[in-house]
């Protein structure tokens, strides 16, 4: 039992996460054909933890709704709406900043890869008809985003893993049961409240295992991109990757001002989201490990953390807003595209709308938002997706971790202080 | 009148040679009769070229078609190509040896008749080649030629062994610019006074792209790699008209070029290789055609890039060693 707890401590401790990540990434630089074989088993992991996803979602939006509405919450969501707003706001600023400081689409050819070079081959040429679109639009824009928000079959949603229309989905359940009689509460509550704690043990038991799945996951993450790529973008990576540092640091600032706890003692708390989001490249799957960091770590208020956690994975999605604005500066430097202060601002706006538009997309479906802010602006979007796709394995984590980490901020910035901090475990 | 002429020698000359060289293949009679004979109403009845039996009126065609026994019997199939290299269809070594995908083709077919090859690289241009198989002074044309009306008044055309199609060079930026609909189509975009669209002067795309793009401003252009190419990059012609393989070859000598350009194949409007045979070389024709189906001959641009790039990569070593 002893070397059990122990098993688990060492398991536990962000060193080991920082520890197999290292190992996995050197693993899948030198043995490719084994991580890539390898990876499917990491795969394993990331449906675990979605297996989770669902259920939390539902049961615990439902319940804390419900519970927020009897106290009554028109300011919460005003507060709500209006720190979303800044945060984006915020995310694209940075963005928009160092890539415009950095400069990294001055000076660099990306076909002096021959990775880079073969996709950009591919993406100039097309084959049309002289009456077909020379490229069919593909932004969906906002209009489709709330569209699709409403599911029209709660089953389908379920079982289409549509998270999003899930999320929409429990908030009306959780207004409903706001409103229903004493009696009807008393069916549902305690079957939500048993599932949930059901999940959340299951969840836990997965989260042991987290540094196997980080080493896995990041091996075969380092076979999904070439030497060659990394090489002739590194000056684009780097940028962006100060970029994400900078919005990582100022969120972090932000939690531990709001809790008074140490720098080290809140990453530490704050471990599992992050490695979960890093290796598994999903904020989805990161839903549960936020809200348990947050609600039972922090012990900020757990009503608004089961809430604003899903929400904010899909409303605030300020890893992608900050992505765009960044990369679309780095579009308009490598075509020489001259630009005003006007035009920056155009740009900026498009690029929150592109970010909001991506979600409940993730990976390749999410980069297709990219229209959104080239296509208005007059630059090609053909030409820089296959770019920005052929690099998108070492900027995915930490753009999804730039959605996850921030919205920890938001719940810090909204929740009222914790009481204390919790006691060392 | 003299080229009328000399095409007539041609003629005789070409069929001087083949008499006397198909001595040991069995040529059987022309016509059995000469001069006007009048049949009765009988026997324009029960006129059968395979059963009849009056001999005189059985008519006998050769068994073997001519032009197969002319290239047989001389041991030699004679291919007409341009005297330049064109990568990946016809180029040199530095020893002198043919190699390239119409130079195999050309190999593949004599092997298949049984013959030597030999290759009359007299002609200059594409249209001098189509003359030298018109003159009889090649049996096939095998050197990247695409068709046009006129060269077909000539020559005739197998079936395409390169299946390419006509292309647009457009540069990104331009087109963004001038697409302000995002559902506009190539000819919305090109079909219009303010387009200004290269073409080379003097080649078939003059003819397609007054044809295709009527309203559009044309600008001829002595080179497609010199003008018309580099005026599309910096933005100074909207769009350069060519065939999909000469356009492709363009944006691969110059890579950084791949972010910038765009090219657009245009589906609905062909422009394929084929190989020409005289116009009489009726069976010659028909076995090329069924050739090509055997064999599987069919190059896509995908697979011309592959032959283009591995010469291109065995020439770049040739090359530095050069520079030193």
């Amino acid at each position: 039992m002893y070397a059990t707890s122990i098993a688990v401590g060492i398991l536990k401790n962000p060193l080991t996460l920082f520890m197999s990540m290292g190992l996995g990434l050197l693993i899948g630089i030198y043995f490719p054909t084994f991580s890539a074989e390898a990876g499917p088993y990491g795969d394993i992991y990331i449906n675990l933890l979605l297996l989770c996803v669902l259920p939390i979602i539902v049961t615990s939006v439902t319940l804390s709704l419900m519970e927020l509405l009897d106290l009554g919450s028109g300011k919460l969501i005003r507060r709500i709406i209006g720190l979303l707003a800044l945060l984006a706001v915020l995310s694209v600023v940075i963005g928009v900043l160092i890539a415009w400081i950095t400069a990294p689409g001055v000076g660099i050819d990306p076909t002096a890869s021959p990775t880079l070079r073969d996709v950009a081959e591919s993406a100039s040429r097309v084959e049309r008809g002289l009456a077909e679109p020379i490229e069919p639009k593909i932004s969906k824009g906002i209009q489709t985003f709330l569209s699709q928000a409403i599911p029209g079959n709660i089953f389908t949603a379920l079982s289409k893993n549509q998270i999003f229309q899930v999320v929409v989905f429990s908030i009306i359940l959780g207004i409903a049961l706001a409103f229903v009689s004493e009696q009807n509460r008393q069916a549902v509550i305690p079957i939500f409240r048993a599932t949930l704690s059901i999940f959340q043990k299951i969840f836990n038991a997965i989260a042991v295992t987290l540094p196997l799945a980080v080493l896995l996951l990041m091996a075969r993450d380092a076979t999904l991109i070439g030497a060659d790529t990394l090489i002739t973008m590194a000056g684009f990576v780097w940028k962006y990757y100060l970029a994400v540092l900078l919005l990582f640091v100022l969120s972090h600032a932000v939690i531990v001002s709001r809790t008074g706890l140490g720098l080290v003692r809140a990453f530490s708390l704050l471990k599992l989201p992050i490695f979960i989001t890093i290796s598994t490249r999903s904020s989805t799957a990161a839903i549960p490990a936020s809200i348990e960091a947050l609600s039972k770590g922090f012990r900020f208020n757990s009503k608004i953390t089961n809430i604003l956690v899903p929400l904010g994975t899909f409303m605030g999605r300020f890893g992608y807003v900050l992505y765009f604005g960044f990369a679309t500066v780095f579009v308009t430097q490598l075509y020489g595209v001259h630009m005003d202060a006007v035009d920056y601002i155009f740009l900026g706006i498009l690029s929150i709308f592109a970010g909001i538009s991506t979600s409940g997309l993730a990976g390749d479906l999410a980069l297709v938002m990219f229209s959104v802010t080239l296509e208005p602006l007059g630059l090609p979007f053909g030409a820089m997706i296959v770019l920005f796709r052929a690099i998108d394995p070492v900027i995915q984590p930490f753009r999804t971790l730039g959605v996850v980490h921030t919205n920890c901020a938001l719940v810090s910035l909204i929740s009222e202080r914790p009481p204390k901090p919790s006691p060392e475990r | 009148m003299p080229a009328r002429w000399l095409t007539w020698i041609c003629l005789c000359v070409a069929f001087a040679l083949c008499v006397p060289a198909s001595g040991s293949v069995e040529v059987t009679s022309p016509l059995p009769f000469s001069g006007d004979i009048q049949l009765d109403a009988e026997q324009a009845t029960s006129l059968d070229w395979r059963a009849s039996k009056s001999a005189e009126l059985r008519l006998i065609p050769p068994k073997n078609a001519p032009d197969l026994t002319c290239i047989k019997s001389r041991g030699v199939l004679v291919i007409g190509m341009i005297n330049r290299d064109m990568p990946p269809f016809i180029m040199r070594d530095k020893d002198g040896n043919l190699s390239g995908i119409d130079v195999e083709i050309a190999r593949e077919m004599a092997r298949e008749l049984g013959v030597k090859v030999a290759f009359n690289r007299s002609a200059n241009t594409f249209d001098d080649v189509v003359e030298m198989v018109a003159n009889r002074q090649a049996d096939l044309g095998v050197s990247k030629i695409s068709l046009t009306l006129l060269r077909a008044e000539k020559v005739r055309f197998t079936n395409p062994y390169v299946p390419l199609n006509k292309a647009i060079l457009i540069n990104r930026l331009a087109l963004e610019e001038v697409r302000t609909n995002p559902e506009a189509s190539l000819e919305d975009l090109l079909n219009r006074p303010s387009s200004q669209i290269g073409v080379e002067a003097g080649s078939s795309y003059v003819e397609y792209a007054k044809r295709i793009f009527p309203k559009a401003t044309l600008v001829e252009f002595e080179s497609w790699d010199r003008d018309i190419a580099p005026k599309v990059l910096n933005g100074e012609l909207l769009a350069g008209f060519r065939d999909e393989w000469g356009v492709r070859e363009t944006m691969f000598a110059a890579p950084q070029s791949y972010f910038e350009n765009l090219s657009i194949v245009i589906k609905d409007e062909t422009d394929p290789l084929m190989i020409i045979t005289p116009w009489n070389s009726l069976q010659l024709l028909a076995w090329v055609n069924r050739f090509l189906e055997i064999k599987k001959i069919n190059f896509s641009t995908d697979d011309l890039m592959k032959r283009y790039q591995e010469i291109k990569t065995t020439e770049k070593p040739k090359n530095s060693k050069g520079l030193k």
